[in-house]
């Protein structure tokens, strides 16, 4: 791992802060379609090995997840997670009770594709607004299966790993909000970072 | 109110599209509702039809919604346009104002889309 690459203090706190404000939009379109409070997690910032990301993430035989792709001064791959019986809590809820189970499981792919286009565009929308910057994000795509599956980032050996844990406090039920940044967009999310506290501090 | 209107609902997801029918149906039972799962199909099911209202998703395969309604609005010069997305960036509401097209936010709620009709029946 090149050290240089590493944020310093500042940089990830700064960081998490600007997370906590598009995590606070995605709850919020969350909360809308499934009725409830949802309880967040501080943001957790890593820089890691995919290997340790799939053990940090293999606690779930079958998990269910939407990502979209972020491009712009920096490229990402964002991602909403959720254990699969936990995901068709989330569609069943966003629904609401007019629909059987047997519906609800038919519906379950197109539902919580649409639910991962809702949250990650809210999040990534309030990070273009901090960022002052436009990002283009790509359409959703869905995947279910293990870990390993679901976690596939490009070739390379760590990411930035941005974790968040979305709790529905009614149906108890937890998914995660994840960021993977690719290596060579890095150094150019490091700069803006800094430029923006310098802008932060200079005020 | 009570006139019969047609409205068409472009969405990929056919569970958004599900969702906006059936908000919009409950208050306009009247309607009539098109659906479409995305632009070439919306192009199709759109000729010679008089439609007075779309609602168009943002973010679709291949043409965008910005691009249907481009595209449409030459033909439908006295229809009104609903951009609903879940894209809340500036930029792309930026985008929507140049073509005289109202942005309405996702997730489709019943507020979102009483929103979206009260512009259709202003």
């Amino acid at each position: 791992m090149n050290e240089a690459n590493l944020l310093n203090d500042l940089e990830q706190d700064f960081l998490v802060e600007l997370f906590n404000l598009g995590i606070g939009k995605a709850a919020d379109s969350l909360s809308q379609i499934v009725n409830q409070e949802i309880l967040l997690s501080v943001p957790d910032v890593e820089y890691i090995s995919l290997e340790t990301l799939n053990e940090k993430m293999g606690g779930h035989k079958e998990i269910c997840s939407v990502s979209q792709s972020v491009k712009g001064q920096f490229c990402a791959n964002s991602m909403l997670l959720f254990p699969e019986q936990s995901s068709l809590e989330v569609v069943k809820k966003m629904l609401g009770d007019q629909y059987s189970d047997e519906t609800i499981v038919e519906l379950h792919q197109e539902g919580f594709t649409e639910i991962g286009n809702i949250v990650l565009n809210a999040c990534i929308g309030s990070l273009a607004q901090s960022f002052d910057a436009e990002f283009k994000v790509g359409l959703p795509f869905y995947q279910i299966g293990s870990a390993d599956d679901v976690l596939q980032a490009p070739d390379q050996e760590n990411i930035l790993f941005i974790r968040i844990n979305l709790v529905l406090s009614e149906s108890k039920v937890e998914g995660y909000l994840i960021f993977l940044l690719e290596q060579l967009s890095f150094s150019k999310f490091k700069g803006m970072l800094n430029q923006m506290i310098k802008g932060l501090l200079s005020k | 109110m009570g006139q019969v209107k047609k409205i068409m609902i472009v969405d990929d997801s056919r569970v958004s599209r599900m969702m906006i029918k059936s908000i919009v149906v409950d208050k306009n039972p009247h309607w009539e509702v098109l659906e479409a799962g995305n632009t070439d199909e919306a192009l199709k099911l759109s000729i010679n039809q008089v439609i007075d209202y779309f609602s168009v998703d943002l973010n679709m395969p291949g043409r965008d919604g910005l691009e249907l309604i481009e595209l449409l609005k030459p033909e439908f010069k006295s229809s009104k346009f609903a951009l609903l997305t879940a894209n809340i960036q500036q930029a792309t509401h930026e985008r929507a104002e140049k073509l005289i097209v109202q942005c309405f936010n996702k997730p489709v709620t019943n507020e979102s889309i009483n929103q979206m009709l009260r512009y259709f029946n202003e």
